[in-house]
């Protein structure tokens, strides 16, 4: 099978045709995006930090062609859930350095915070009406992604 | 939320054991490596770039020690193997037909970008000696906004 499609040059991987019918046919994928969205129904006072790694998922993948692969589902239930539950997962943090105030002079604690932030800022942009400029880098916490 | 953030430790959303450990049931629940490895296995000839590419994005955003399961790292480097034979593949069979000068260039840049999707997982494998700073695939787009 060749891939002679001249359009698939500026493509991303997920909006080619042969790229988004594999995806679309690929069962695990399917059934990875329904575990994913299955944990960020769960409650964030006990599932924190399984809620913030599928969110994590839903920051990587969540974006036309890939997630949801055909047009016919709506991705944005999933993002205003991710970012609803990180934002709750953000304020027992904020919780947690009120009862312990020696935290807030602490890097890391700051640094969870701020990424936090960025984290839910991320998936509200993909949902606004207008696309608030934002910076092309990811979350602090997330370090030098591509390598 | 044992997580304590008092303490100088990586904190990115893969990094605590609870995070790590749904990472994994995710994978073994959904059968995500062995449903690759599968795709994977197929002969090289009945595989496309643009497959190939779409496979590679899963092993470039989740192949990460913290997030790919260490049982199923031999899928990755499956990935990465079929990968390779792929754009070798589809460079030969390119060097044989005629070309447009409009096809030609596309296939080139193509032909640049899933090399570049290669080099990230070559390196996250260790398989690359080369040190030039890594950066989203052009055709990803403005991948954090």
């Amino acid at each position: 099978m060749s891939s002679f499609g001249s359009s698939a040059a500026d493509q991303p991987p997920w909006k080619t045709a042969a790229g988004s019918q594999w995806l679309s046919a690929f069962q695990s994928w399917r059934s990875m995006r329904r575990l994913i969205q299955g944990t960020l129904n769960l409650d964030p006072n006990e599932h924190a930090h399984e809620i913030r790694a599928a969110a994590s998922m839903v920051i990587m993948f969540c974006r036309d062609g890939l997630w949801p692969p055909s047009e016919q589902d709506d991705a944005t239930p999933v993002i205003e859930l991710a970012a609803r539950q990180l934002s709750h997962v953000k304020q027992l943090y904020e919780t947690k350095g009120r009862i312990q105030p020696k935290l807030q002079s602490s890097k890391s604690y700051r640094k969870l915070l701020k990424s936090l932030d960025e984290e839910i800022r991320i998936l509200e942009a993909r949902i606004a009406d207008s696309s608030p400029k934002m910076p092309n880098v990811p979350p602090c916490t997330w370090g030098d992604f591509w390598v | 939320m044992s997580n304590d953030p008092d303490n100088e430790q990586d904190m990115a959303p893969w990094a605590h054991p609870k995070a790590q450990a749904w990472f994994h049931a995710l994978f073994n629940r959904s059968q995500f490596g062995f449903m690759l490895e599968d795709v994977v296995k197929q002969p090289v000839e009945s595989m496309s770039r643009e497959q190939m590419r779409a496979i590679l994005t899963f092993a470039v955003l989740l192949g990460r020690k913290e997030i790919w399961p260490e049982e199923h790292e031999f899928v990755l480097k499956l990935i990465l193997e079929k990968a390779r034979a792929v754009a070798k593949k589809i460079t030969e069979e390119e060097g044989k037909r005629p070309l447009t000068l409009r096809q030609h260039r596309s296939h080139k840049l193509s032909e640049c970008e899933f090399q570049d999707e290669i080099e990230i997982l070559r390196r996250r494998l260790g398989r690359s000696f080369k040190t030039t700073k890594l950066s989203t695939p052009d055709t990803w787009g403005p991948f954090w906004t």
